[in-house]
């Protein structure tokens, strides 16, 4: 009789709990398991406890929001409890995200892997990519040219349901964002311009891979769509790729920053020159008369990717470039025929908290170059929608941003094409109303107190690619100089994230009582505006005259 | 993927799953004793259904379905004639090769999705040149050693459960080592949930 092999579900049950091994040998893996499982989580809460001055416990009683008024006020029970289980998804997520963020052992192992992947793996991470010649590039760049079709129907599809429950849902279509907003101007006579910039990726696609050739800037695969639509719909477009692709032959000089996601100072002074001389011809602009002053200073500083690759200093020092800026004395005003929206394309070399230097950008070039000064809204990150979301405001607050202007250029990296949040922003002029809303005296500095009543979301540090934001805070209840007013409220801007380290402010939660030093938010403009800024959700306190507020103490 | 065909990949894969199925659904159907027919029948019901429990999507269904039809097909012992003369790395390669391409189902987000990357894994879609960037990120020193790496793991090294029936303690060296390697990695990179938790 032939005899069969037995199954593996036979060996099994014949085998179960059969391992030969030695008793001292099993105590110590019993014991180097349970250790395993028992000391991370000791020496996490010592380190959070003793180190960090921040138990476990207290982040987590810290990171749930207490239940205020405001929660039961108006609202149906049902209401009541959507909202509030709402709050507590997005409360656990940001939970488990700090505890991520504040492992001891991230923190030990973090830069000595990173450093071993760099060195011996020629990897980067998850956000920095390394590439030919040492070049870093931003992997959601490198998302954006190899990813789906952003105007793909089930890539649309996808983006609109991708938020969290707590999040509103997005509007992925840029074309539609665009007409419309081509449209709201039309009504006021008022023409668009596009400037789409290239990401680094687009103009240097061989040095993102060796061994190939490439013969155009490389785009995501619906960009000629793209273009073709704005061009039947007759949006005039500045292309900047054709420019940039050809700068390093014509110049010898790259024109994209080796460590940075952004182009070189000379080269944006080029683009800009260039478009102001698109703009002369084919735009019936009236001849500029301003005089600028023009120095030369030399910056050294190290790119937005390098930072994602959470090295240490040595290595770090090695992607540190210098460049040379032309300063241009002179600033935007009000008046003017052309409004400039902008991202961090226009603030890098124009804005200090950069860390490039200042009033040496694009903007600064192009009144350079058209030799009259430029209304300017720009703002780093999400070029889809948050210039236009400041305009509406300032619109809405009844500051015409948009009268005696015959143009407006929206700039945007190509990226937000992929990933942005086009949202469609109606463009309502109001006549300019009173507010209740608490402002701080211009040229003075008042300590007031007051509750959260809502406070914006700060981004997750590690996941964004720009080093500062700003958060919004609704303060409620306030006491000014020592003085009660009970039922005065005020809308304070403040800085969240500063070199991408979250501030204290940000750490503060809805119905905590803190005390700032205020500023009337005009007085500091300059230095912030550039800066990226988490709005309300409440739209109309967002409307209200904001402030700039500096944490001095929290009272609980 | 050491498997030699698809039945002994059902041996071998998520086995709680297939037990299961095969204890409470294929065998109170009547298994594979009441003829040709119905034995291909219940085949079919117990993968469809184990696609089903993936995920209510056409793509699980398809893939469970695909993976049915496989087994009916080695059932109806239409390849016995190749699974008796072929040389057992060409049945494992083979098998692996069936294999991946029900995976293209089961992770694609749609059936449109999967039939594009079929396309394009056949060479049959238009490439665009951006698409050569990810072939040329994905093709580095790096990524093909770790391919080549993972190759050899799943075809070379021994079984964790041979592996682990006699453990002495240059073994336990080696699982401590690779336990703690495991575990520096998983701490540097950013949070990844547990696949198997949608499900």
């Amino acid at each position: 009789m032939a005899t069969q092999s037995p199954s593996r579900e036979e060996i099994a049950k014949k085998e179960i709990g059969i391992t030969r091994i030695t008793r001292a040998h099993s105590k110590m893996l019993i014991l180097g398991f349970v250790l395993g499982l028992f000391t991370v989580p000791l020496v996490q809460s010592f380190y959070d406890t003793h180190l960090q001055q921040n138990s476990a416990g207290k982040r987590f009683t810290k990171t749930f929001t207490v239940l205020t008024q405001e929660d039961y006020l108006n609202k149906s029970p049902l209401s009541q409890i959507f909202n509030r289980n709402t709050q507590f998804l997005k409360e656990l997520s940001e939970f488990e995200t700090k505890l991520e963020e504040s492992s001891f052992l991230r923190k030990l192992l973090l830069q000595t892997v990173q450093e071993f992947m760099l060195l011996f793996l020629g990897q980067g991470n998850e956000k920095a990519y390394l590439g030919q010649d040492n070049w870093l590039f931003y992997v959601q760049d490198l998302q954006y040219q190899y990813s789906q079709g952003f105007l793909d129907s089930a890539q649309l599809k996808r983006r609109s349901t991708s938020n969290e429950v707590w999040e509103a849902p997005i509007q992925p279509d840029p074309h539609i964002a665009i007409i419309h907003f081509q449209q709201e101007l039309a009504k006021r006579n008022i023409e668009l311009l596009l400037l789409p910039i290239p990401v680094k990726g687009v103009i240097y696609p061989d040095r993102i891979v060796a061994h190939k050739t490439f013969s155009s800037p490389v785009h995501n695969r619906s960009w000629n769509e793209f273009m073709s639509r704005l061009e039947q719909a007759q949006v005039d477009v500045f292309s900047a790729d054709n420019v940039l692709y050809t700068y390093e032959k014509e110049h010898l000089t790259p024109a994209y920053l080796r460590s940075d996601t952004h182009w070189t100072a000379d080269a944006t002074r080029y683009v800009a020159h260039k478009l102001a001389t698109y703009l002369f011809e084919k735009y019936d602009l009236a001849p500029g008369t301003a005089f600028f002053n023009k120095t030369v200073v030399e910056v050294t500083n190290r790119g937005d990717i390098a930072d994602m690759l959470h090295l240490g200093p040595t290595l770090l020092s090695h992607f540190t470039e210098t460049v040379s800026i032309e300063k241009i004395e002179g600033h935007s005003q009000n008046q003017s025929q052309i409004l400039f929206l902008g991202d961090s394309f226009s603030n890098i070399y124009s804005s200090a908290a950069m860390g490039w230097g200042e009033y040496g950008g694009f903007t600064e070039h192009l009144a350079y170059a058209l030799k009259q000064e430029l209304d300017v809204i720009v703002q780093n990150d999400s070029g889809a929608h948050a210039t236009r979301l400041a305009l509406s405001k300032d619109l809405l607050r009844g500051s015409d941003r948009l009268a005696g202007k015959k143009l407006v250029i929206w700039q945007f990296a190509v990226r937000e094409l992929a990933f942005g949040d086009w949202k469609i922003i109606p463009l309502e002029l109001r006549a300019p109303e009173p507010s209740a809303f608490y402002v701080a005296t211009s040229g003075e500095t008042i300590k007031v107190s007051g509750e959260i009543r809502e406070i914006s979301d700060s981004p997750n540090p590690q996941e964004v690619p720009y080093k500062d934001n700003i958060v919004t805070i609704h303060l409620a209840d306030l006491e000014i100089k020592g003085e009660k007013h009970k039922n005065q409220d005020a809308l304070v801007y403040s800085l969240g994230m500063r070199n991408k380290v979250l501030t204290d402010i940000a750490k503060k939660k809805r119905g905590e009582r803190i005390t700032l030093n205020l500023q009337d938010w005009f007085d500091r403009e300059h230095e912030y505006s550039g800066i990226r800024r988490s709005p309300l959700n409440n739209d109309m306190v967002e409307l209200e005259p904001p402030n700039w507020g500096e944490l001095v103490d929290d009272e609980k | 993927y050491q498997s030699l065909s698809i039945t002994e990949f059902w041996r071998r894969w998520h086995i709680s799953l297939s037990t299961w199925l095969k204890e409470y659904l294929y065998i109170p159907l009547g298994g594979n004793r009441s003829g040709r027919i119905r034995t291909l029948i219940n085949i079919g019901i117990f993968m469809f259904l184990g696609g089903l429990w993936h995920g209510a999507s056409w793509n699980f269904i398809i893939w469970g379905m695909l993976h049915g039809l496989y087994l009916a097909v080695e059932r109806l012992n239409i390849t016995r004639r190749f699974y008796t003369h072929v040389p057992k790395v060409i049945r494992c390669l083979f098998t692996f090769f069936l294999v991946l391409i029900a995976w293209v189902f089961f992770r694609a987000e749609s059936l449109p999705e999967a039939l594009a990357y079929l396309s394009s894994m056949f060479g049959l879609a238009d490439v665009p040149e951006s698409s050569l960037l990810l072939q040329g990120m994905l093709y580095t020193n790096y990524s093909l050693l770790a391919m080549l790496s993972a190759a050899g793991v799943v075809w070379f090294a021994p079984q964790t459960w041979d592996f682990t029936k006699k453990l002495a303690f240059g073994r336990i060296a080696w699982v401590g080592t690779i336990y703690i390697f495991a575990v520096v990695l998983l701490t540097v990179q950013s949070y990844n949930p547990f696949i198997y938790f949608n499900f």
